[in-house]
């Protein structure tokens, strides 16, 4: 899971999502030799997928076959399962699976697997199955990313990451920053005594903030690992009088924290390569199901996978030199 | 509070002291005092502690912290005293946010976009109030329903991401200052004190004590019972609202997801601040002392350098010992007499 | 026949009355013995003592010659003494069983209840007792009757020597009373023996062997119910001074200040007729359950009406709901002095005017020195004690409550002022001053209808008696006719 603002939308059944889901669903007619391929999402109606289906679309025009989307509005587990089960029941040439628990899609999953649909997952995955690949983001080089950032605009000083404690992969995106800092940049100090618990909220994040830099004046950079972090952390900066004073970046983007780029309020931002994830696992499929992959002579039978199991579709780092290209897209 | 004598104090003692330590009694027994005196005693420890506590920065980004929950606190200060409670205020707060932020970035001009985010407030609460009376759903679950409503709308409206690219000129709220304080605090402040006189003096927010107080001696005594608590939850539902508005101008985006759990921080404030969960009881100036309270805490955890990990545990431990204190010392003070002599 | 309890010079002090004065009540083996008197006599403190409810400020109980002191009800269980309160303490969502055994369920040796040995446990009580209840019901789904029924099932399943039941019949209808007292007579036969508070004469003449009478707290007698007459019980339980606790009743002006025609409530055959003149003082006597509140409440506004029309100075008014009522110049004031009537939690001054805040305010706000004003004149007015205005009216003794909840009312300056069982709990001389003042207001032409189930009360205070039964007004007396043997047979339709 990549996408901290799912924490809050676990806790609601979404109306409109159910809409922008139908939406997207609707199945086109399509000609009697043309491949289908689904992307199969949980909390279908947020756009944060959008951006992944339109790469596994860009795929899907370059390889001339239709590409469709589904999954469950909610935040429902039974619900996801339920989707991927009627998908498969469609016969589809192929899935991409972004996984709301790992071990209870395991076993349809593996279903598919067995009745040779080829299947990877994106975005969020579930490790102990037979799916071909997963592409996601690596938390911790997203960390060391964000380190090497900051890096190379402070000379000294402290540095603060608001971020979730209890939050694995923000945990990860944590300990990449921490590490990387501690390992190239002996003149910044960071560490757990740094940490700001955000509680996913930018109110959270302001207040805690403006305390520490009380606490700790010296601090001269900011990693926020999730978007309301970097709202809140900005905030809180300009408050107190310091967006000149203090490096920031922050993770994740929508409008909002490209605005705050564009206007100075924030120094930079890291994309996920959700793109990537669609457009790439698109690719991956396709090869499976059109046999165009030879690792070794037959992998079917060898029981060896022929795509590689771990993909890191990276992250990019959004300030204000680049940050026109990820508008409107 | 003024002492109404009504029967003869015994006249013969004229001791000089005697005014003062009257008055200190009368103090002690104000609810507020025990609260009152622990956020003093704290904020003077992180100062001594520290010397960093009462920086002009320090002290903005505290009231900053509390401001927009002062906001909400004044309508759920009204719910608690009418013997209810709102839980939708946290998802009322994302959706106020949000249906302005989605009317300014239509080019619907700012007064009316707010007006806009606090009709759909008002309309939450409105419904509420009605399911709450007419239909005799509890608080309970009606604002529970509303909770998941409210939220579910502002994903809908916002298809999930939050809201940007809002005029700057909405930003003034939020972000600018007046005379070298916050915008957001001023009115925050304003309408602490305007909700608390009308709730000591209003003849029409005196109701709302009646109703929570005894629900069927108000009906008695002909007051009209639904109205009163359709109003409350109206009025809780366009604080909420404007609110998440405020929150908007301060951080520049609106957040479908924004206000998740305030509705418990909130209400937390409120009953540490002397709100009643069995209602009639409770004051809107006793509930921002609960808010400046857990202010106080967070900050302090973290100006104390309490490792992030322990903050949590800290801070319900402290919330515990604060409450548990101040119960005790409410009860020892309401002690039934034991006999009334006449 | 021997003395299976006695107890001797037992006194009771509460707040601002004398309860119980130096009374006695002897009990022997298998007797059923009626303890009768007035409301607020001491019979149900009497019986709470020996429940271990509360305990006696002075005085002795002995159980078959030794004395004992029980402090809790379970010690009194203990000792074989079971009691079935006015108040029903079943716990409505469990069952039937669940509520006869509560703390004695049979278990098995893993602690978990046993629920066929439960049921047919409790089948078996029911049976005895010819209730046709089942065991497995839950208690919320049961009439009242039924509830009471299960209740003295209760008491009985601990094989108690002695019953104490305070009013067990007030709730049931007269078919079913009949079946309870034949059970009481087996029980008594089996060497149970019964204390039975009763206020229903006819009950006791039926049942009992023997009668206690008390008043104001005082051992009057006890006799054997052969050798007495029901006139005899009644001069005993009233035979008291009224003294100058009355005023003088007042002289009527003959202008009809309210006319209620055939005024019928939902789920009720009877239709309702009575007028009430400026400056009278109108009783309603009756039963407790006989319909009176229920009339009131209607009339005020509080509870829905099916038919009728109510005429004020000639007038036809509709009220549905209080706040009509009041703007109509009536007040009711409630029986149920702390649910309905007072806003316990609130201040003294706060209760006054939550009737007139209108008149206590100014454009919108109240305006805290009218309010103090108004407060303090009914507190001098009404000689209220109290250290403040400012006071929580709960802890003000019970008169001094009465008189804030009367306060409220008069702060309307009302044309008609219904007052339900306005003296009930509290002491003499509170009782005095509220009466003088509800007097008081008739001389200034003020009609005032006073709902009591005491007797006294009623005789003293009223112009004119209307008494109650099942619902109808069925009686009428004027304030001459009216003693309190005729509105006793009245009353329980004799």
């Amino acid at each position: 899971m990549n996408v901290n603002r799912r924490d809050f939308l676990k806790k609601s059944g979404i109306a409109a999502a159910a809409a922008f889901a139908a939406s997207q669903g609707v199945k086109v007619t399509r000609a009697q030799d043309m491949q289908t391929y689904y992307m199969v999402s949980f909390l279908s109606g947020i756009s944060y997928w959008a951006d992944a289906f339109r790469g596994m679309q860009d795929a899907a025009e370059y390889l001339g076959v239709e590409a469709v989307y589904t999954g469950t509005p909610e935040y429902d587990i039974t619900g996801e399962v339920r989707v991927l089960e009627e998908t498969l029941g469609l016969q589809p040439d192929g899935v991409l699976l972004t996984v709301i628990q790992a071990d209870a899609l395991q076993p349809t999953i593996d279903n598919a697997i067995g009745s040779g649909i080829p299947l990877v997952t994106f975005d969020a995955d579930s490790p102990l199955s037979n799916r071909y690949s997963f592409l996601g983001t690596g938390n911790y080089s997203a960390g060391v990313t964000a380190a090497r950032y900051i890096g190379g605009l402070a000379d000294g000083g402290k540095a603060a990451v608001v971020t979730v404690p209890s939050q694995n992969n923000l945990a990860q995106r944590t300990q990449g920053f921490i590490d990387t800092i501690n390992a190239e940049y002996p003149n910044i100090e960071t560490g757990d005594q740094f940490i700001v618990d955000n509680q996913n909220t930018s109110e959270q994040a302001a207040s805690g903030l403006s305390a520490l830099l009380q606490a700790e004046p010296d601090i001269r950079a900011v990693f926020s690992s999730n978007a309301q972090a970097a709202i809140g952390a900005a905030s809180a900066l300009r408050e107190a009088g310091l967006v000149d004073t203090v490096h920031h970046i922050g993770f994740d983007f929508d409008e909002g924290t490209l605005d705050l780029i564009d206007n100075g309020q924030l120094g930079a931002t890291l994309a996920q390569g959700t793109w990537q994830m669609g457009f790439w696992g698109m690719m991956f499929t396709y090869m499976v199901r059109n046999s165009m992959i030879e690792s070794v002579s037959d992998w079917m039978a060898a029981g060896i996978s022929p795509l590689p199991p771990n993909v890191d579709t990276g992250v990019v780092v959004i300030n204000q030199s680049n940050s026109q290209f990820w508008r409107a897209t | 509070m003024a002492s109404e004598s009504v029967k003869k104090v015994s006249a013969q003692k004229n001791n000089m002291a005697r005014p003062l330590i009257n008055f200190l009694t009368q103090l002690v027994k104000v609810r507020e005092f025990a609260l009152v005196a622990m956020i003093i005693l704290i904020a003077v420890g992180l100062e001594l502690y520290t010397g960093r506590f009462f920086t002009t920065v320090n002290l903005n980004a505290i009231s900053l912290g509390f401001s927009t929950s002062a906001v909400i606190v004044f309508g759920m200060t009204m719910a608690l005293v009418s013997g209810g409670f709102d839980l939708s205020v946290g998802s009322v707060f994302a959706l106020g946010g949000v249906v302005t932020a989605s009317a300014l970035r239509a080019d619907i001009p700012i007064p009316l976009a707010i007006l806009a985010g606090l009709s759909v407030g008002l309309l939450a609460g409105l419904t509420n109030g009605l399911l709450i009376t007419k239909v005799k759903i509890n608080p309970f679950i009606t604002t529970l329903g509303m909770m998941g409503i409210a939220r579910g709308a502002s994903l809908a409206v916002t298809k999930g991401t939050t809201l940007a690219g809002l005029p700057p000129e909405f930003f003034v709220y939020g972000q600018n200052k007046t005379f070298d304080l916050f915008n957001l605090i001023i009115i925050a402040f304003f309408i602490i004190i305007v909700g608390d006189v009308l709730m000591r003096r209003a003849s029409a927010f005196r109701q709302i004590y009646y109703v929570g107080g005894n629900e069927e001696a108000a009906r008695l005594s002909g007051i009209n019972i639904d109205r009163v608590k359709i109003a409350v939850y109206t009025m809780s539902g366009i604080f909420a609202a404007l609110a998440g508005i405020l929150s908007v101008s301060r951080f520049t985006v609106a957040d479908p997801g924004a206000g998740t759990g305030e509705e418990l921080r909130i209400i937390a404030a409120c009953i540490i601040g002397g709100c009643s969960l069995q209602g009639g009881r409770g004051t809107v100036i006793g509930g921002l002392f609960g808010l400046i309270f857990v202010g106080l805490i967070n900050n302090g955890m973290i100006l104390l350098r309490v490792p992030v990990y322990w903050q949590q545990l800290s801070m319900g431990i402290v919330l515990l010992l604060a409450v548990g204190f101040d119960t005790l010392s409410q009860r020892w003070q309401l002690r039934p007499r034991v006999r009334q002599s006449s | 026949m021997t003395s299976l309890l006695t107890a001797s010079n037992i006194t009771k002090q509460f707040p601002g009355t004398l309860a119980l004065d130096n009374v006695q009540l002897d009990l022997q083996a298998g007797e059923i013995h009626a303890v009768i008197g007035e409301n607020g006599a001491g019979k149900s403190t009497l019986m709470k003592i020996l429940a271990g409810v509360i305990s006696a400020d002075s005085g002795q109980i002995h159980l078959n010659g030794e004395p004992i002191n029980p402090t809790t009800p379970g010690e009194a269980l203990a000792l074989g003494i079971a009691t079935v309160h006015q108040e029903l303490s079943l716990i409505p969502t469990l069952t039937v069983a669940e509520n006869i055994f509560p703390g004695r369920l049979p278990t098995n040796r893993f602690g978990m209840v046993r629920y066929g040995e439960l049921f047919k446990r409790a089948q078996s009580i029911l049976s005895k007792l010819n209730v046709a209840v089942d065991p497995r019901a839950s208690v919320e789904k049961l009439s009242i009757a039924n509830q009471q029924l299960v209740e003295i099932a209760k008491a009985i399943s601990s094989d108690c020597k002695i019953l104490i039941l305070d009013e067990p019949t007030s709730a049931l209808t007269d078919h079913e009373a009949d079946q309870l007292l034949a059970f009481l007579k087996r029980l008594a036969q089996d060497g149970v023996s019964i204390v039975y508070i009763s206020h229903k004469l006819k009950e006791i003449f039926m049942t009992a062997n023997r009668v206690t009478i008390l008043r104001d707290g005082k051992f009057v007698g006890t006799h054997q119910v052969s050798e007495i007459k029901p006139d005899d019980v009644i001069r005993m339980m009233v035979g008291r001074e009224l003294g100058n606790i009355y005023p003088d009743k007042g002289k009527e002006t003959g202008v009809t200040l309210l006319e209620v025609q055939d005024l019928r409530l939902p789920e009720t055959r009877v239709s309702n007729s009575f007028h009430l003149l400026e400056g009278e003082i109108l009783g309603f006597a009756g039963l407790i359950g006989s319909g009176r509140s229920e009339l009131a409440h209607a009339l005020f506004g509080a509870a829905p009406k099916l038919s009728g029309t109510i005429r004020l100075h000639g007038q036809e008014v509709h009220i549905h709901s209080p706040k009509q009522a009041i703007k109509l110049g009536i007040g009711y004031l409630t029986e149920d002095r702390k649910q309905a009537g007072l806003f316990l939690e609130m201040s003294l001054k706060q209760n006054v005017s939550a009737t007139v805040l209108n008149k206590v305010s100014q454009a919108g706000f109240v305006k805290p020195e009218r309010e103090r004003q108004l407060a303090r004149e009914y507190v001098q007015r009404l000689s209220v004690s109290t250290s403040s205005i400012e006071q929580e009216v709960r802890r003000l003794s019970g008169g001094n409550q009465q008189k804030i909840l009367l306060s409220k009312w008069l702060a309307i300056q009302p044309r008609i002022l219904i007052v339900d069982e306005p003296t009930r709990g509290i002491d003499v001389g509170a009782k005095k001053e509220i009466h003088h003042l509800l007097r008081s207001l008739c001389e200034k032409g003020v009609g005032v209808i006073i709902i009591s189930s005491e007797l006294p009360e009623i005789l003293g205070m009223c112009d004119r008696v209307l008494v109650m039964h099942e619902g109808a007004i069925i009686a009428e007396y004027s304030g001459r006719e009216a003693t309190e043997e005729n509105i006793i047979r009245s009353a329980s339709n004799h």
